[in-house]
């Protein structure tokens, strides 16, 4: 068998008083002249503390001192002066307790003075220097994760396999107070009572299973109640038996309670959002009945107008009759006419009214204006072919869609082009328009904020040559003229308000009469 | 004696007309009608009334704005002013007629006697 070299030469350093033994080191080839194994020898143990700190060593040969024994205080020293040199002791053949006691304490090994030959002492140095060198592998591992253990936030923990604490990391001291104080107390006890026995189960599982579970729970700590989210894993011992557990935790209370108040806004805004949806709800309900009600006020000023002419003339004509002289006939027979279209006023705003009403369901969605006004024509191609009327459509095909009830709005432009094809004369030129233009307020106006906007609006216009009669002085401003001759246009007015539109009729100096039906635009339609 | 002067105004014309045959047939007044509101201050100024009788709800300028245009003349501003309403029933204003903001309401439709009695009663103050 080869002898073992290292390839370069061990650096010995022998403590021993005894010379005989340093010869008989030197007759194996320990000496310091020969390569492979270069002996330092010396008596002293001080000196040699102060050579194991100055000098570099494989080896350190620990024999006897003054007393002829190997002394433990000596070991203990030159242990303690140089950790990382392995330590061999030389002992005598019946000194088992001392060497039994040095290897406990940190020596790598021993050899009975006398009882070994080259090729032991070779393979005695060549294990301790191994040895030693694993050892202080193991040592700067462990250094290594006791480093990260102390310094993470995460709590680390080891539990036997009762769930008692063998390990925790300072990170605990926040917690659970000082870590050390931990050790053998049962880790379920700070648990809180209604997450107990769930744990529990959950420990005794992973250890069955050896598969970690996430897992979280409160944790009684100081008075106050945390948050714990932890793993577990299993450490099994060298028959493969699940022999403790090692637990990763973290502690989530600020998390849990950011949840907590994210949920609890979350519901809050929920809350907040059906109110105003009931709000919302309630508000079209007033409005519906608002507008019922606005609606219900205009046709009663329709209605009492005419009512208000009936009267005054009854008056008059009482009051003519009694007295001495009397009106004359051609008064009389002025005020029976008014009467009469009072009566027919009132009539025509019943009738428009019921007519109206015949549809109870309102279906309010966005139309568009020029396909209703197409379509309202189509009903009544009939009656103004009949007439010889020519219609002139110029129909703007991009105009954007109002919210009204379709079915009503076809049913006003129906009524109004009926009216027409029965007043217009005959072949005359009926043109219907749809565009959009804007809602301007009159300067005489009062009481509208003067930065109000102009309003988009879209419109329908039916535009005819106008009777003389309502053909303005060229001289004069153009006036609003409210067609009361025509007594459909009383109820399309109110129908096409509830809809928030308005109704304007013009007449202007090259003879064409305008009627338009304005409908503001809203945003978003 | 010298008859008072009415100024009438309503977009209906039917109702300036009779209003002026009633009030003229009493002899006690002088009635001049005025069927567009725009034009009421113009004819209150030419008029110079005693006593203005307007309708409320009317189109482009409200008797309400009527009145406060009237107001505003110096030589206008004392003309009593009686409205003429039929957007309100009797029941809102606790009776035939009723002073709002210091003008006289009447409910429409009202006879002829009640507004004589009202005309006289506003005009005697």
């Amino acid at each position: 068998m080869p002898e073992y070299l290292p390839a370069t030469p061990l650096q010995l350093l022998l403590v021993d008083s005894d010379p005989d033994f340093v010869a008989h080191l030197r007759d194996l080839g320990v000496e310091s002249a020969k390569p492979g194994l270069v002996l330092t020898w010396t008596a002293d143990t001080a000196e040699a503390v102060i050579m194991s700190q100055t000098r570099a060593f494989d080896v350190l040969l620990l024999g006897a001192d003054a007393t002829s024994r190997p002394s433990m205080t000596a070991f203990a020293q030159l242990h303690k002066s140089a950790p990382n040199l392995p330590i061999i002791l030389l002992t005598s053949a019946d000194d088992d307790d001392t060497s039994l006691l040095a290897v406990r304490e940190g020596a790598e090994d021993h050899l009975v003075k006398g009882g070994f030959d080259r090729r032991e002492l070779l393979r005695v140095l060549r294990h301790a220097i191994e040895r030693k060198r694993i050892e202080s592998r193991l040592r700067r591992s462990e250094e290594f994760f006791r480093l990260i253990s102390e310094n993470v936030t995460d709590l680390i923990a080891v539990l036997d396999r009762d769930g008692r604490r063998l390990y925790n990391n300072p990170a605990y001291e926040q917690s659970l107070g000082p870590a050390s104080g931990l050790a053998g107390t049962d880790s379920f006890h700070e648990i809180h009572p209604e997450d107990r026995a769930r744990i529990q189960a959950v420990f005794r599982e992973t250890l069955a299973s050896g598969q970690g579970q996430r897992t979280e729970y409160r944790l009684l700590s100081q008075g106050s109640v945390r948050y714990i989210e932890s793993l577990g894993n299993v450490v099994r011992d060298e028959q493969g038996q699940p022999d403790k557990m090692v637990v990763i935790s973290r502690d989530i209370t600020e998390r849990r309670q950011a949840m907590d108040q994210l949920q609890l806004t979350l519901s809050q805004l929920q809350q907040a959002h059906e109110e105003l949806h009931a709000a919302q709800d309630r508000l079209v309900q007033t409005e519906k009945i608002e507008a019922l009600s606005t609606f219900a006020a205009g046709i009663a000023h329709e209605v009492r107008n005419p009512l208000q002419t009936i009267l005054l003339g009854i008056d008059f004509l009482r009051e003519s009759l009694r007295g001495p002289t009397g009106s004359d006939p051609a008064t009389q027979q002025l005020v029976l006419t008014d009467l009469e279209n009072a009566a027919r006023k009132a009539d025509a705003v019943i009738q428009g009214l019921l007519e109206f009403t015949a549809y109870r369901h309102q279906e309010i969605q966005v139309h568009h204006l020029s396909e209703l006004l197409e379509q309202s024509l189509h009903a009544v191609t009939a009656e103004l072919g009949q007439r010889g009327i020519r219609v002139q459509l110029e129909l703007d095909s991009g105009l954007p869609g109002v919210r009204v009830d379709a079915r009503k709005i076809k049913h006003v432009l129906i009524k109004l082009l009926l009216g027409l094809a029965e007043r217009l004369p005959t072949a005359a030129t009926l043109t219907l328009r749809t565009c959009q233009t804007t809602l301007v307020r009159s300067p005489a106006s009062r009481g509208v904020p003067p930065d109000r906007p102009a309003q988009a609006a879209v419109c329908v216009e039916l535009e005819h040559a106008a009777p003389a009669s309502l053909v303005p002085p060229a001289d004069l401003p153009l006036p609003t003229l409210v067609r009361k001759e025509d007594l459909d246009l009383m109820v399309v007015k109110k129908v096409v308000e509830l809809y928030g539109g308005m109704v304007e009729t013009q007449a202007d100096k090259t003879g064409l009469l305008r009627t338009r039906l304005l409908f503001r635009l809203e945003p978003g339609v | 004696m010298t008859k008072k002067r009415i100024l009438a105004i309503d977009d209906e014309p039917s109702i300036t007309r009779l209003l002026k045959l009633n009030l003229e047939q009493t002899g006690l007044y002088e009635v001049r009608e005025e069927n567009f509101s725009t034009q009421a201050l113009d004819a209150a100024r030419e008029f110079k009334p005693d006593l203005v009788i307007s309708d409320v709800m009317m189109p482009e300028v409200g008797g309400g704005e009527v009145a406060a245009l009237l107001r505003e003349d110096p030589a206008l501003r004392r003309v009593p002013v009686i409205f003429l309403t039929a957007a309100v029933r009797k029941e809102e204003l606790g009776g035939p007629e009723a002073v709002i903001a210091g003008r006289l309401y009447i409910a429409k439709p009202l006879d002829v006697k009640s507004l004589l009695a009202a005309i006289e009663r506003i005009l005697s103050k």
